[in-house]
């Protein structure tokens, strides 16, 4: 059986996808971005979200639809990101990693890889 | 009279009829499509055969400190009048757009309470440089984001805002196509190489 390459999150992708969970795995750019915002403490281009959406969706992390236009946004639509099962997996893995670093550091054995 | 005709106004949607450039405006900076059949939301107790269709003038005519709003005649209340005068002739059609402009018919012109607060307009032109995958998305969250950061930080703060939000995302959007540019670029050279 052919292994499927593992692919990893960067930094500003698992923010967001973090971010997207905490929306109740839906949300389109601006509540994305104020929650990116808000965790970074640092200023974010709305054009790094999309880029970064964009990659997560070449993953099949997330998946997109546009949805309705509205007054407020000057009739433009809103595209929304849903966060996909693989995406949920790429958030556990990091996390998995994360945590068998840690315990590198502290001296312990690291957790054993997924089968 | 006029505070309560104000607040109903704020639901009003409206069938629009203007020129072409009239129609980018508001298709642009009110949400609705020139043509487009909407309806009042606020019409409690209208049967739906009787809710008016309206005609709304160009903003700009209207817009600003100077425009006035008819009293109604006949003693009546000011909504009251906006709605039962023009029940004869029209039908209802469903849209979601919130309107907020004049609303103009017959001479009766409701004033609403909705003042847009729009990015620099520079900052819009200069989004319209963005690749097309995204730029309206990002258009669109400019122009949403725009006014709480106003209200929130000023004018200058908020402008800076929308220019650098502007400017790093042609940054990030056309980055990452000039880096597959360059990748397809690279590879084709290396089939080129390799055939050769």
């Amino acid at each position: 059986m052919v292994k499927k390459k593992k692919e990893f999150l960067g930094d500003l992708e698992e923010i967001i996808l973090l971010a997207i969970v905490g929306l109740d795995g839906e949300s389109y750019g601006v509540p994305i971005y104020e929650k990116v915002e808000e965790e970074r403490e640092s200023f974010t281009s709305l054009g790094a979200i999309y880029a970064a959406l964009d990659r997560l969706e070449q993953k099949g992390f997330v998946s997109s639809r546009l949805g309705e236009a509205t007054a407020e946004r000057g009739g433009r639509a809103k595209k929304y990101f849903k966060i996909e099962g693989e995406g949920m997996r790429a958030l556990d893995e990091a996390e998995r990693v994360r945590q068998s670093m840690r315990r590198v550091k502290i001296g312990l054995q690291p957790l054993g890889g997924r089968a | 009279m006029k505070e309560k005709s104000k607040k109903r106004s704020t639901t009003t949607t409206v069938t629009v009829t203007t020129t072409h450039t009239e129609r980018e405006f508001y298709k642009i900076h009110h949400g609705f499509e020139v043509g487009e059949k909407v309806r009042l939301k606020d019409t409690d107790g209208l049967h739906p055969d009787n809710v008016p269709r309206l005609t709304i003038k160009p903003l700009a005519m209207f817009y600003g400190e100077g425009a006035s709003l008819n009293e109604p005649d006949n003693g009546r209340d000011a909504e009251q009048l906006s709605l039962f005068d023009f029940s004869g002739d029209s039908q209802a059609v469903e849209a979601e757009n919130p309107i907020a402009a004049y609303v103009v018919r017959q001479g009766t012109i409701k004033l609403t309470e909705y003042e847009p607060v729009e990015p620099p307009r520079f900052a819009e032109y200069l989004a319209y440089l963005l690749p097309k995958t995204h730029r309206e998305s990002l258009l669109g969250d400019l122009v949403e984001t725009y006014p709480k950061l106003k209200a929130k930080q000023g004018k200058w703060r908020a402008g800076f805002w929308a220019y650098a939000q502007v400017g790093m995302s042609m940054g990030s959007l056309w980055g990452q196509i000039i880096i597959r540019l360059i990748g397809i670029a690279w590879v084709s050279d290396m089939i080129r190489r390799f055939t050769r």
